[in-house]
């Protein structure tokens, strides 16, 4: 895949780079979201599909974080204990997805100063 | 906010495509050759008949194939060799040979690379590969007078008795006679050959004192290992008319006769054995007159000089050598471009263009032979930052996949992570994960962040120092601006850089 290409599937993958998004959630994930002939892959479809219905199906949101490009940040805390395993894993993901913003946008800024 | 919104495609998008392209094109005609950086790629570097040839020569010579030769191809006993290699060196074991395999391969086989050794030694000792590696080197270092072709059991003890033997003689430090030492202690010597020059310039007094005590010091092991490393660094500085073996070359000189008036024996000059012609070549180039003298004293003098080479190596002359090396070859283009040509992949390109560069900053030997070493230099160093480019746009690619598929690698069914639309993501785990499989995903997340970074820095550089690329690159010599860039960019990435890239590539190949 040439640089073109990936920079194409980049801009079609991510439409808008002004907010970020995290929603974290746990359960029976092993259970009942086994792809097709249970061969350890992941129905990612089945997956969503559970985690957009209410609270009471097979996984429950408990972590969720929204940040705007503009420093607004909205926090979502589930009801209960929150296991600290499950608050690392949110905070990484948070983390990671900042970092690959904050980098795509110096990348291509910082070309454009040069320019 | 869009990318398209950040990023007209006249700017960066432009410019680091046009640069893809051209690299594309530069490896199709020829003008650099690269290490494949995928399988496909692999096929078609091997159609190269040069590099096949020297790839089975190593892999030969390493004990990893019975044949020395073979087809114009890759044959299923090829890629067996490469496997085994891969197996003993503890890589990926894919059957073909990118970058991580062929640097595998070089480190063991090569004398360039200062290699870092512990990376093939594990609490048993010597991994299978360094073993065949260690026998190999003392072979060629005169050590053992052994069989040029490794296997599995060819190194022993008293193997390395004997190199312990040579270190103490060349006082290295840690290393004392008849004491316990590992094997591990002996073996990082070996692979790093400007210590072994630095110590035999060091104990010059200590070496004349035993040489003196010898009536025949040309048997004595030290003196052949003198002799056979002296023939390696020359070898790696580009001269040719030697050929390292293993065996010691005789360093002689016999006065010429020839008959003068009346029938009479006159003297006619000196006739000088190979090796020595070579030494009186190196101390012209030196610029230094080489003064007779009994043979071990002429080599030990010869490593004072060869030490002086390795000075002034730090990092602010390196970056001086490339802005160096593209003014020296700008001055010479037509003639570099000819002997560019003449410089295939393999041949000696792998080998001691850092030795060659040290010895084009110091002394200036015959024109003909500046050019020759001059494209030597500006081609490896051309071809390490291809490489690191083409490694580059291939982690910012696999970088991407983060953002850019539905499911982030590495997740499985006790902890997934899934990106759905724009910069959103969704982190699942399942009630029966440890924080083991926790850990584990976390770092592989981790690693690819830093290798996505890693690519962005670099890329970065890359557009900083190709800037006057980016327009197609043509012509008989059209293609110097876009060699002049990769030579250039060495400076805009750091040996921290490089490594990171070399361990991110490994770490995706596994992902």
């Amino acid at each position: 895949m040439s640089f073109k290409d990936v920079v194409n599937s980049l801009s079609s993958a991510v439409g808008d780079l002004s907010s970020l998004s995290v929603e974290t959630y746990t359960g029976k994930i092993t259970a009942d979201i086994k792809g097709a002939e249970g061969k350890g892959m992941i129905d990612w479809d089945k997956l969503v599909n559970e985690a957009k219905k209410d609270a009471g199906g097979v996984v429950n949101l408990q972590l969720a974080s929204k940040f705007n490009i503009d420093g607004d940040a909205t926090l979502f805390i589930a009801e209960g204990e929150i296991a600290n395993d499950v608050r690392i894993a949110h905070d990484s993901a948070v983390q990671a997805g900042q970092a690959v913003r904050a980098d795509l946008m110096d990348l291509v800024s910082d070309s454009i100063k040069k320019l | 906010m869009s990318l398209d919104t950040l990023a007209p495609t006249s700017s960066l998008i432009d410019g680091l495509t046009i640069i893809d392209t051209d690299l594309d094109h530069a490896a199709i005609d020829g003008v650099i050759s690269p290490l494949a950086e995928t399988s496909d790629r692999f096929l078609g570097v091997t159609s190269d008949p040069e590099f096949l040839k020297i790839l089975r020569d190593r892999l030969y010579r390493m004990g990893y194939l019975t044949k020395r030769r073979g087809p114009d191809s890759v044959d299923a006993a090829l890629t067996q060799g490469i496997k085994k290699l891969q197996q003993e060196a503890q890589l990926t074991v894919d059957g073909w040979i990118g970058s991580q395999t062929w640097n595998a391969l070089q480190e063991l086989f090569a004398f360039e690379p200062s290699t870092a050794v512990e990376r093939w030694i594990d609490q048993s000792g010597l991994t299978s590969a360094l073993r065949r590696a260690v026998y190999l080197r003392l072979v060629s270092f005169g050590v053992i007078d052994g069989s040029a072709r490794a296997t599995a059991n060819s190194l022993s003890d008293e193997h390395l008795r004997q190199w312990q033997d040579i270190l103490v003689m060349i006082q290295a430090p840690g290393i004392e006679k008849e004491t316990d030492c590992t094997a591990a202690d002996l073996v990082r010597y070996l692979f790093d050959l400007d210590k072994l020059t630095q110590l035999v310039s060091a104990a010059a007094e200590n070496l004349g004192r035993y040489f003196d005590t010898l009536d025949q010091a040309e048997d004595s092991p030290c003196y052949r290992f003198l002799n056979c490393l002296l023939q390696i660094e020359l070898w790696l500085l580009g001269y040719e008319a030697i050929k390292p073996d293993g065996k010691t070359l005789t360093i002689s000189r016999k006065r010429r006769r020839r008959a003068g008036a009346r029938g009479k024996s006159i003297s006619g000059g000196y006739q000088y054995s190979q090796f020595y012609k070579v030494l009186r070549q190196f101390w012209r180039d030196h610029r230094e007159p080489l003064e007779h003298a009994r043979s071990d004293q002429i080599m030990v003098a010869a490593f004072h000089s060869l030490a002086e080479l390795q000075q002034d190596h730090s990092e602010s002359a390196e970056k001086n050598s490339v802005t160096d090396l593209i003014a020296q070859v700008e001055n010479q283009q037509g003639a570099v471009q000819e002997q560019w040509k003449n410089q295939s992949l393999m041949s000696r390109l792998w080998d001691g263009a850092k030795r060659v560069w040290r010895f084009l900053r110091k002394f200036i030997g015959g024109a003909i032979e500046k050019i020759k070493l001059l494209a030597r230099a500006a081609r490896q160093m051309a071809s390490d930052s291809f490489s690191v480019v083409r490694r580059t746009f291939k982690l910012f690619a696999d970088g991407c996949r983060f953002v850019c598929q539905k499911e982030v690698p590495g997740s499985n069914l006790s902890i997934a992570m899934s990106h759905q639309a724009d910069f959103d993501f969704q982190v699942f785990m399942d009630d029966t994960a440890t924080s083991s499989q926790q850990s584990q995903f976390l770092n592989g997340l981790t690693r690819q962040l830093l290798a996505f970074r890693a690519s962005i820095r670099l890329l970065r550089a890359l557009f900083s120092a190709a800037m006057d690329v980016v327009s197609f690159v043509s012509g008989p010599w059209g293609w110097w601006r876009l060699i002049r860039s990769l030579i250039a960019w060495k400076n805009f990435y750091s040996d921290e850089d490089r490594a990171l890239i070399e361990s991110a590539y490994g770490q995706y190949t596994s992902v």
